[in-house]
């Protein structure tokens, strides 16, 4: 399979400070590769720079064989693009939206669309629109207009499709749809898609995902690989559940220092997790606390992502 | 109380300091107007195009000629062929009057007979037709007189039986009549209605629009904080402005400066809370930045030029300009300006001015804050 | 290409005509405005606040106050003491007093001149020209009556003295009457004011909203999203500005339309494109709403007040005279009292609609050139 997208190293100064650092990164035809990592990693700045709406300082990036930089234009039309921020107009309507991105794609109805037949209508019914059309941008809720966002950019049946944290304040059932759409687009219709996020659940729908983390792509592998990679640096993951869980997290930090807390569960990373989970019981149950749960979790995005930021930040300290 | 409005104060002076090209211009702005103004715009009317039509070509003519251009008011053009020229050059602006001398101008004149002259004025522009006027009139009565007196002293009468009456005039607080001395206090004035309400014009309406005015909303702090708190740290940039506008009228300008520069800067910020709190009004009852600004535009900037006193006095003006202008705080403050200025005046003079620009700040800060409601949605 | 801009314009006039508000304002301003300006502004002199202290009152005296009169003059008191001169003067109640001597009645009986005094306020320096100059004339009125009534001197006797006999004529404006031409710069202004925050205003908003990133990754070029913001403001300016002519200038005004409306609209639309363009570029340099409308208010007031409608040009210093070149609205001033007012054709405006096509080519190539090298950064 060929490769859509190609950046090679590609790097990103605004004055002193480096948003995207010597990232290079490929991605295959009809893949959903997702952009994983926390806000200011560089995630957008990558994605605007694949878009041709940023310069990179150094490197260069070809997008469905264009050059970005070159050749802007042509890889503009080849490109959707859906921005963190809603920039559609929020005092126009729906319809007003889809009829302005038609006309500015030379869209004409009716024509073939990736979700259906029928141009603009196509694209309104699978994407759930239909009945909105009269209603203004501002209007919609948070889930509509992001589907509406989404729908202005297949009008013209791109080939690849950049969404840029999309699914950010959307409620969990819309988000699922989302993810449903973009899946139809992907295995249906061999849409290639670049999703960034920083929700670690949407991050196991990926086919492949890029973990990015000040600037650098600190990984990039699909799901399964990063987190055996991530077990056999960091070992397996214990659960300690307690009531007293502040106290206990105090108290257990001493014997296990590289236990973190998450919310009211204690993560620690070791490689015999048997015989920790014996040493920690014990432990807490001499300290005074004795409803302590201790369990071997299945290693989970969000703590698969903290172990490589932990690894990135050793090599770079 | 206190801590509410000084975290907005805070808050409203960190977002300031954030976008320091906007700071720069708003130091800036107002300075290199008051350079363009204070260099541009002239009352003075000076250097008048004027052409002549000669038919009568003799001395006397041309004597009557430079009694013109001789004077600082009007500048030769040049001497037209035939009416046609004439025609034309009116038309096309570039000369202001026309004098037609007819040929037996000399002759008459010579024979003690008044002759006919002819002056065409462009009258497109009123203001400076008027003035022409005026300025035909003395210039043909100082020719009268000269002319009349050489020719009653032939006859051996005196010139004082021609004209019974004669009338001395003299301009106080401003004996040279420079314009720059009524025109530079004046734009103290303008400047400073229309750039504060331009300043505090965006400063809640851009909160609507991109929706953090939800947080004032959700908090404790009430509309009366948010109004002050928001206008304090414009009140401060604008005075700041002010005094350089002041150093700049006395230092560069050298405009005369004769009144208490206390008694001045009080009405300043007086004037300038006035001018900020109805930006900040604007600014609390429009939905969007757009609406905003042209409100703010149109409702300020020719407003304080025509109806504040500026350009022509109050008491000339029809029934229509004499309303508005009681509604624009400038109206209140151009004669204490002028006055502290040029005549030297204190206190007692405008204290009635003074409390009527308090009274107008506190009517326009209870309007905003009644206006300022907490909607939702 | 046309496809698009159409898009583009659709919407554009979708998010304009939905805004009530916005639609207001702008109807005001080519309305109201003009209504305000035309009738409220007047810089003839009229009801100038005036006091006399007479010493004579004798019947002289009292017959020459008599002939200060309404409309020009408004006498406010008869003074009895000189303190109150300063007392008047001072706090701007009265801008003029005139003083008439104790021996007025007898040197008037005796054939000697008697000296009339007249003080003006010299901050108000223009009004205080005029003024004196009616003064002067109402004198000298008065002065021939005593003479006749004297019998000294007939009015025949006149035609045996060497004076200037003056025919003065006002071309355009036979009344001078300042409404004219305050209405008709009004709208020129609101062409002007309109054109340039409009389209600056529309342009400002999509970079702050970020709907222009989503435009940049379509098909569509930054030259045809600068022209479909540029033609809806230039239809919606147009077609106000027919209401201001048709509803306000003429009805109301009687302000003649003595040029041809087909030639004034044509220049008129070009005129916006180049406004508009200069609003674009100024959209293009500045980040936020704010810092455009600080960038704008530099350009505007000078363009405004130093466009040659306030201050005649032969007045003005000249490096601004320069300087005005590169203003457009000099050109559109000169070109629409040319053409309306004086009812010039082509020929006398060539030069303006040249100036006019320049800037406006110019300032939308700069457009063009400057976002291209600042979108990618």
């Amino acid at each position: 399979m060929e490769n859509i997208i190609q950046c090679s190293s590609v790097t990103r100064r605004f004055n002193a400070f480096v948003a995207v650092d010597n990232v290079s990164l490929s991605v295959e035809k009809g893949e959903v590769f997702g952009l994983l990592g926390p806000n200011g990693a560089g995630k957008t700045t990558l994605i605007k720079m694949m878009c041709g709406l940023l310069e990179p300082s150094e490197g260069n990036i070809k997008v469905a064989g264009f050059d970005v930089l070159t050749q802007r234009r042509h890889v503009w039309t080849h490109i959707g693009y859906m921005s963190q921020r809603f920039s559609l107009y929020r005092d126009l309507t729906v319809m007003e939206n889809l009829k302005l991105y038609a006309g500015l794609y030379g869209v004409p109805y009716p024509s073939v669309s990736p979700l259906g037949k029928g141009g603009i209508r196509g694209g309104i019914e699978p994407l759930g629109l239909s009945g909105m059309e009269d209603r203004l941008a501002r209007d919609l809720p948070l889930g509509m207009r992001q589907r509406l966002a989404l729908a202005c950019a297949l009008l013209h049946e791109p080939p690849v499709l950049f969404l840029d944290e999309p699914t950010s304040g959307v409620d969990p059932v819309a988000r699922r749809s989302f993810w449903d759409i973009i899946y139809t687009l992907s295995r249906e219709s061999g849409v290639t898609i670049i999703v960034s996020t920083h929700y670690m659940v949407e991050a196991e729908y990926c086919d492949r995902l890029g973990l990015m983390h000040q600037g650098r792509l600190i990984a990039a592998d699909i799901p399964l690989n990063l987190k055996s990679t991530s077990e056999k640096r960091s070992g397996s993951l214990i659960s300690i559940r307690t009531s007293d869980f502040r106290r206990a997290f105090d108290l257990i930090t001493g014997p296990f220092p590289q236990a973190l807390l998450y919310g009211s569960h204690i993560h620690i990373r070791t490689f015999n997790p048997e015989s920790d989970k014996e040493k920690a019981l014990h432990f807490l149950r001499d300290a005074g606390i004795t409803d302590a749960e201790i369990s071997l979790q299945p290693l989970s995005m969000e703590e698969t992502f903290i172990d490589y930021i932990r690894a990135s930040d050793e090599i770079h300290a | 109380m206190h801590n509410r409005i000084y975290a907005i104060i805070r808050r409203e002076t960190r977002e300031l300091l954030r976008d320091p090209v906007y700071l720069g211009l708003a130091f800036i702005v107002p300075l290199a107007l008051m350079l363009l103004f204070g260099y541009g715009l002239t009352m003075d009317v000076k250097n008048i195009p004027v052409l002549f039509y000669d038919m009568d070509r003799s001395p006397l003519s041309r004597e009557y000629m430079n009694s013109f251009t001789n004077s600082e008011y009007f500048r030769n053009v040049g001497l037209a062929k035939d009416y046609k020229e004439i025609d034309h050059v009116i038309r096309s602006g570039k000369v202001r009057v026309v004098v037609v001398i007819p040929s037996d101008f000399s002759r008459r004149l010579h024979e003690g007979r008044p002759a006919q002259v002819q002056f065409l004025v462009d009258g497109s522009f009123p203001m400076r037709a008027e003035v022409v006027k005026g300025y035909v009139a003395a210039i043909n009565a100082q020719f009268n007189q000269g002319m009349v007196s050489q020719y009653l002293s032939l006859k051996g009468q005196t010139a004082a039986a021609v004209f019974p009456i004669s009338v001395e005039g003299r301009a106080w607080y401003n004996p040279s009549l420079e314009s720059k001395n009524f025109i530079i206090p004046g734009l103290l004035v303008i400047t400073l209605m229309f750039y504060p309400a331009l300043l505090a014009a965006l400063v809640v309406v851009r909160e609507k629009e991109s929706g953090t005015i939800f947080n004032l909303y959700c908090s404790p702090v009430r509309p009366w904080e948010v109004v002050a708190g928001k206008a304090i740290p414009y009140i401060g940039v604008a005075f700041i402005n002010y005094i350089l506008i002041f150093l700049m009228s006395v230092i560069l300008f050298k405009v005369r400066f004769t009144g208490s520069f206390i008694l001045l800067s009080a009405g300043a910020l007086l004037y300038i809370a006035c001018t900020i709190g109805i930006g900040l009004f604007i600014s609390v009852i429009s939905r969007t930045q757009i609406a905003a600004m042209l409100i703010t535009f149109l409702g300020t900037m020719i407003p304080a030029f025509l109806f504040s006193g500026f350009m022509a006095p109050i008491t000339s003006q029809d029934i229509t300009g004499q309303i508005v202008s009681r509604f624009i705080p400038a109206t209140y403050f151009m004669g204490m300006v002028r006055g502290i200025y040029l005549k030297g005046l204190g206190f007692s003079y405008y204290a009635w001015d003074l409390l009527t620009l308090t009274i107008y700040a506190a009517v326009v800060y209870s309007v905003a804050i009644l206006s300022f409601r907490k909607k939702v949605g | 290409m046309w496809g698009r801009i159409l898009s583009l314009m659709r919407k554009e006039f979708a998010q304009i005509l939905r805004d009530k508000a916005l639609l207001f304002i702008l109807a005001w301003a080519f309305t109201g405005a003009i209504y305000t300006a035309g009738h409220g502004m007047s810089m003839e002199v009229k009801k100038f606040p005036t006091v006399i202290y007479d010493l004579s009152k004798s019947p002289a005296s009292r017959e020459l106050i008599n002939r200060f009169q309404l409309p020009y003059f408004k006498i406010l008191s008869y003074l009895h003491r000189e303190e109150e001169i300063t007392q008047w003067l001072d706090s701007g109640k009265a801008s003029m007093a005139i003083i008439i001597p104790p021996d007025f009645q007898r040197r008037i009986n005796s054939g000697e001149q008697a000296k009339v005094q007249v003080i003006t306020d010299g901050t108000i320096s223009m009004s205080a020209t005029i003024a004196a100059a009616y003064v002067a004339q109402i004198a000298g009125d008065y002065s021939m009556e005593v003479l006749e009534r004297q019998g000294r001197f007939t009015r025949s006797a006149f035609e045996n003295l060497p004076i200037i006999d003056e025919r003065l004529r006002v071309e355009f404006n036979p009344n001078i009457l300042s409404s004219w031409f305050t209405s008709l710069l009004e709208l020129l202004n609101m062409f002007t004011m309109v054109s340039l925050l409009l389209t600056a205003a529309a342009m400002v908003r999509e970079k702050e909203y970020g709907t222009l990133e989503q435009l940049l990754v379509s098909p569509a070029r930054p030259g045809e999203i600068f022209i479909a913001k540029i033609i809806p403001t230039i239809v919606i300016v147009l077609s106000l500005s027919l209401l201001s002519i048709f509803l306000i200038l003429k009805p109301v005004f009687g302000v003649p339309i003595r040029g041809s409306l087909m030639l004034f609209y044509s220049v008129a639309a070009l005129y916006v494109f180049t406004m508009s363009s200069l609003g674009i570029a100024i959209a293009t340099v500045a980040r936020n709403l704010a810092q455009a409308m600080m960038i704008m208010l530099l350009i505007l007031a000078p363009m405004l007040f130093l466009s040659g409608a306030w201050t005649p040009p032969e007045a003005m210093s000249p490096w601004m005279q320069w300087a005005s070149l590169i203003s457009p609205m000099r050109y559109f001033i000169d070109f629409g009292y040319s053409v309306l007012f004086k009812g010039n054709g082509i020929a006398y405006v060539w030069h303006d609609i040249l100036g006019i096509v320049l800037m406006g080519i110019l300032l939308f190539s700069f457009s063009r050139w400057w976002f291209g090298r600042t979108i990618s950064k």
